[in-house]
């Protein structure tokens, strides 16, 4: 029989010193940076309920989670998302809570990825939702959040994609094409494919919409986008949406953000709960999506409260992966090596808690002679070596 | 910045890649003379020659950012990837294929099909609300019916010969197949007119070509 005992998991894998020193970098330059704009902390369980994320806008297949039975016989799953346990708690515990929620997480969430696909299954997300405001204001402070992380933890150019959930919805409904059709558009225009797309549509009857939609997937770029396509389309529904994200790149680019920001209004979510305005981030060195976020302003009243929120969340495991850029660097040695001899021990531990206070990375030695700490220190490349016996501290140079 | 890198499906599609190039104007030396190099250089660009399925994986993860590959892998692999261009060669069809003169919906048992690609035919069986017993083959997969292991194959079939001349006839075409350009989507948003440029070309070969 095969047993698994050396070995971890398709999809997981243990992250060892300088892997984890990246990671505990961008996590806490985040946190720190959500923090000072005033958004507070939240955990949420591993374990959920799967009818927490068993809802048509939450998008997800239940093939792709991590679903078990309790004690009781009741779904359990490991948390594959964060947004939906915060939707939870902003109706549920704090619902008397003053408005607007500002609150942040960084947490691992769970997803089977295709078997020998090179996913995990295992990410850490760390991100924002700001709950109980559906202002231009709550918009700009969430994108503008976004593109800052993205400045903090890339290590070169970025680029922060903004769609507009509504602009879709509405070309999309005055359609009038069937559930299926409708889906095959959907995946037609996420994958940019022209030639299928063309050929889809004109299966329908010719209007307005299915004009527009032909070129959706080319309307992407800079602002110009939104002139191009306000000039295909005539309905109300589709040009305020439209109008909306020209007002928004006219604020970010009053703070000299519009060459990091780009339209692309082919970005369409299939069955989730973006309702407004929709965006996603990309780093230079990374072929993944980094960052992904939205307005939803339902999914919180599928909770039992209605409240508009907004957020987004950042992939750390990809950002640490550019940063790495395929290479560990090994992390410094210790700054002293300390060697107590015999009988004193406890001096050394002692002299080693001052060292430590005053801000000097030690390491305790655990050679039983002098000579083979020397040698030791040699190795792993210390430079100071304090030595503790019964007359006190001598500090050695090693070089 | 690294340059564009670009994976070309080896095998069937890559003298048609080749001529594409060429039609484009690129100096495919560093291609045609290409030893036992496996990154080639073709002007601005890096090329790489990968197996079909790998095509869509290096576009996917981003370790290329530009693919010339088959609708046929596309289909199987649902990768989240741009799928801009269709080049209009290399063109052939999925079929369901089965033992000449036997009706394969007669009678209620379940069915056994081989394929290369049991994805295609899960969800192609699927749309009839058919339950199917799916084998995957690797090499021939025409052969499955002929020495009993399958009722029928989903294949990629070009001119028809090798089903012919096995005595098996096509049942059903199921979706007709091209060579294609794909996009990894970070790299279309990060290096958009270098991408934007090199698709144009496309185009404009495609027209010289046809």
């Amino acid at each position: 029989m095969n047993k698994y005992e050396k070995m971890t998991p398709q999809g997981t894998r243990d992250l060892l010193f300088e892997e984890c020193d990246i990671r505990r970098n961008i996590e806490t330059g985040l946190s720190a940076m959500f923090k000072s704009r005033g958004y507070k902390k939240v955990i949420t369980p591993t374990l959920e309920f799967f009818d927490v994320f068993d809802r048509p806008s939450a998008g997800m297949k239940p093939e792709d989670i991590y679903i078990f039975p309790d004690y009781a016989g009741r779904l359990m799953v490991l948390r594959p998302d964060s947004t939906m346990p915060i939707a939870r708690i902003a109706a549920t515990r704090l619902r008397n809570a003053d408005l607007p929620l500002r609150l942040y997480y960084n947490q691992r969430v769970f997803r089977r990825a295709k078997s020998y696909s090179g996913h995990s299954d295992e990410a850490t997300q760390s991100g924002i939702e700001l709950i109980g405001s559906n202002g231009l204001s709550a918009d700009l402070e969430v994108i503008v959040t976004a593109l800052d992380a993205l400045e903090r933890c890339g290590t070169g150019d970025f680029r922060l994609e903004i769609c507009h959930a509504g602009f879709y919805k509405a070309l999309i409904g005055s359609l009038r094409a069937d559930k299926e059709k409708t889906e095959a558009i959907s995946e037609l225009i996420e994958t940019k494919n022209f030639a299928a797309l063309n050929d889809l549509l004109s299966e329908l009857p010719e209007n307005d919409a299915a004009r527009v939609l032909r070129d959706l997937p080319r309307l992407f770029g800079g602002r110009e986008v939104l002139e191009k396509a306000a000039a295909l389309c005539e309905k109300e529904e589709e040009l305020a949406p439209l109008r909306y994200l020209d007002e928004l790149y006219g604020k970010l680019s009053q703070i000299c953000l519009e060459d990091k920001i780009s339209i692309d209004l082919g970005l369409v979510h299939r069955n989730n709960y973006y309702t407004g305005v929709v965006f996603r981030g990309f780093v230079e060195g990374s072929g993944l999506t980094v960052l992904s976020g939205g307005r939803y302003d339902k999914l919180i009243g599928e909770f039992g409260r209605n409240l508009p929120a907004i957020g987004f969340g950042v992939e750390i495991d990809a950002l640490a992966a550019v940063a790495l850029n395929g290479e560990l660097k090994p992390a410094p040695a210790p700054d002293v090596l300390i060697y107590g001899e015999k009988g004193c021990e406890a001096q050394a531990i002692a002299h080693m808690r001052l060292l430590t206070q005053q801000g000097l990375i030690c390491e305790n030695s655990l050679a039983t002679s002098e000579a083979s700490a020397v040698k030791y220190a040699k190795g792993i490349g210390i430079n100071r070596m304090d030595s503790v016996s019964e007359t006190g501290v001598t500090t050695k140079r090693i070089d | 910045m690294r340059p564009i890198r670009i994976a070309l499906t080896k095998g069937r599609l890559e003298n048609r890649a080749l001529n594409l190039f060429q039609t484009m104007g690129l100096d495919c030396t560093g291609m045609i003379k290409k030893g036992r190099k496996l990154i080639l250089p073709v002007e601005d660009y890096q090329v790489v020659l990968a197996k079909a399925a790998d095509v869509i994986t290096y576009v996917e993860h981003g370790a290329c950012d530009i693919g010339i590959v088959g609708k046929d892998t596309i289909m199987e692999c649902d990768a989240k990837v741009y799928e801009m261009t269709d080049l209009g060669f290399g063109k052939c069809c999925f079929a369901l294929a089965g033992k000449k003169g036997v009706d394969f919906y007669a009678g209620h048992s379940e069915k056994i099909i081989a394929t290369k690609y049991p994805n295609v035919a899960k969800k192609f069986f699927e749309e009839k609300d058919m339950d199917v017993n799916i084998i995957k083959i690797e090499g021939s997969v025409e052969l499955a019916p002929l020495l009993g292991l399958a009722d029928a194959i989903v294949d990629i079939v070009e001119t028809g010969n090798t089903i012919r001349e096995n005595d098996l006839e096509v049942i059903e075409k199921i979706v007709p197949i091209s060579a294609r350009v794909i996009v990894n989507i970070a790299s279309m948003k990060l290096h958009k007119e270098e991408i934007e440029a090199f698709l144009a070309d496309v185009e404009l070969a495609k027209e010289i070509m046809e």
